[in-house]
């Protein structure tokens, strides 16, 4: 057995003892281990962060590890807790529930001494260099990191609440995961349940063909003759294409049906039927999807620069293209990378060690490196997994996949599924503990 | 070892005690070399690879151990994530990664300690550096 293998098995051991007490970090690692901020090491600066998502979490708690007590740290959020995405599609077969998948903000606070303000922000002055907030205070900064996520365009005949609510997108996770988990188990067998995917880029790019197998694995054992009608805005599979293709055609063979190259024109809500370019479509629960663009923050003031949905920024240190001192980072920005919470953490290290730099009166890193990875469940005890590595491109000033760097698991197993707990367990860790 | 690499090791030696000559002088140090290269592994392993609760702790490990790791699972057949992860750096950029791990922390609670330490004696008899 070498080296490799006896960690393997030893932490397999350990998985089952401490897999109940880690599902939402309860403190499992020791103040050592996470690493403590530095006292000034001559590096000064106000930061406020903009959203405690991935991204935001991540570069306000590194922005202290790396920058040491002189850098101080304000993070603006509007919830109490962050409630991940990843894994939520876990809510719907019954695996998790949403209460597990959140993480308090009083981690960054207490070990990192990162200023929490919950509040909503209403204004940025890019000149002035302030950020103003709902309750009428001030948080003036000398560096800026807006990291609000994605908002969601609205299909037509969904404008109202109500519709909202019958035909739920869950694709933010929280209270539609769990009102679409409650629609699934409500269908009858033999019903249908549809769902739509938007062209790209949105947040995960395997997340909506995971979420197929993983309603299709629970219609199979539980709503027999049910089937899941995948609507694709994009021409394929536009992530782990073997991996998901292996799933619809073979392991959920009969159960998926997927249609690539689907425009949605209208949903309504009142009937359960979607007008699309190839006719309409009833079904007993429809879970929509749509188009994606960076939050509200991002579009009102003026670092919507790409198409108007996204922000341009300098990838080597997430520097608005639009704003000076304004740095976007995480699924607003648009990069080549893809959108989702494991790269959004390493673009927070990117942006947290550039401001660092920037703050000492230093260049930033000119070879900066990220690396994404995911699995996906494609049963409830199977998964796979993606990868890849982006590296700075000079020429293009552009990340680029690193050949050779980039591919997707030989095939789902059980194995890959329980390295999915310990993946989660860590990159949450990473952001939030 | 050729001169090449080795003239790379004196450099990142250097670098990293410029480093700390700065943060005991009080004045802000340019980052440890391989610092941000290396956060690549913290989602996986930890801050500075102390993970308790994740995959291979690497805390404790040699930079040669690190190093060598690394270079063999490039060259894997049908990789594993990490294999398939090895492959996007550099062999410059993989020496600056195992460096920072090594020297990045030092303390390691008593019950890793003795896993690392038994793991290393069935090991090390195999490896040649």
């Amino acid at each position: 057995m070498n080296r490799r293998d006896f960690f393997r098995l030893a932490s397999l051991a350990g998985l089952g003892a401490t897999a109940a007490s880690w599902s939402n970090l309860a403190g499992a690692a020791t103040a050592a281990q996470l690493g403590t901020v530095p006292t000034n090491i001559g590096i000064s600066g106000r930061v406020v962060v903009i959203g405690g998502g991935m991204a935001g979490a991540t570069v306000a708690k590194y922005l202290r590890l790396w920058g040491g007590t002189g850098v101080s740290v304000t993070l603006v959020e509007r919830d109490s807790a962050y409630t991940s995405n990843i894994l939520s599609n876990l809510v719907l077969n019954g695996q998790r529930t949403i209460t597990s998948l959140q993480y308090a903000y009083s981690n960054l606070a207490s070990r990192y001494g990162i200023r929490m303000v919950k509040g909503d922000v209403t204004a940025i002055d890019p000149v002035g260099h302030s950020v103003s907030l709902a309750d009428g205070s001030k948080l003036p900064y000398d560096r800026l990191v807006v990291a609000p996520g994605v908002d969601f365009d609205v299909f037509p005949g969904l404008e109202s609440a109500a519709a909202q609510a019958r035909v739920p997108h869950a694709w933010k996770a929280g209270v539609q995961t769990t009102q679409l988990r409650n629609m699934l188990v409500g269908m009858k067998a033999g019903q249908n349940f549809v769902m739509t995917i938007p062209a790209k880029p949105y947040r995960c790019p395997p997340g909506p063909y995971e979420r197929a197998c993983v309603v299709a694995d629970w219609l199979k054992k539980n709503r027999p003759g049910s089937k899941v009608i995948v609507l694709d805005a994009n021409p394929g599979i536009i992530a782990e294409p073997l991996a998901f293709a292996n799933a619809f055609d073979v392991v959920h063979k009969g159960v998926v049906e997927y249609h690539p190259g689907v425009t949605i024109n209208s949903i309504d809500a009142s009937t359960m039927t979607l007008n699309t370019n190839l006719g309409n479509l009833q079904a007993s629960v429809i879970n929509a999807i749509p188009p994606h663009k960076a939050g509200k923050v991002v579009r009102d003031n003026g670092l919507a620069n790409i198409a108007g949905r996204w922000a341009g920024v300098d990838v080597l240190t997430y520097q608005s293209t639009a704003a000076p001192g304004i740095h976007v980072i995480g699924d607003a920005s648009a990069t080549t990378q893809p959108k989702a919470g494991h790269i959004a953490n390493q673009e927070a290290k990117i942006c947290a060690d550039a401001i660092v730099r920037l703050l000492s009166g230093r260049s930033p890193d000119p070879s900066p490196i990220t690396n994404s990875a995911c699995y996906s469940p494609i049963t409830a005890d199977t998964a796979s997994w993606l990868t890849a590595i982006f590296a700075y491109d000079p020429a293009s000033g552009t990340m680029q996949p690193v050949p050779g760097a980039a591919g997707e698991a030989a095939g789902r197993s059980k194995d890959n599924y329980k390295e999915m707990i310990k993946w989660f367990n860590t990159l949450m860790e990473d952001s939030f503990a | 070892m050729n001169p090449k690499k080795m003239r790379l090791r004196s450099l990142i030696g250097l670098s990293i005690a410029l480093a700390s000559f700065g943060a005991a002088a009080q004045t802000a140090a340019e980052p440890p070399a391989g610092r941000l290269l290396a956060s690549n592994c913290f989602q996986c392993h930890g801050y500075n690879g102390k993970s308790s609760i994740g995959f291979e702790r690497l805390a404790g490990e040699s930079a040669a151990e690190i190093y060598k790791e690394l270079r063999e699972m490039r060259s894997k057949g049908s990789p594993d994530m990490m294999d398939m992860h090895a492959r996007g750096y550099s062999d410059a950029q993989i020496r600056l990664i195992a460096d920072y791990l090594s020297k990045a922390n030092t303390t390691t609670s008593t019950a890793s300690a003795t896993k690392v330490a038994t793991a290393k004696k069935s090991s090390t008899s195999k490896k040649k550096d």
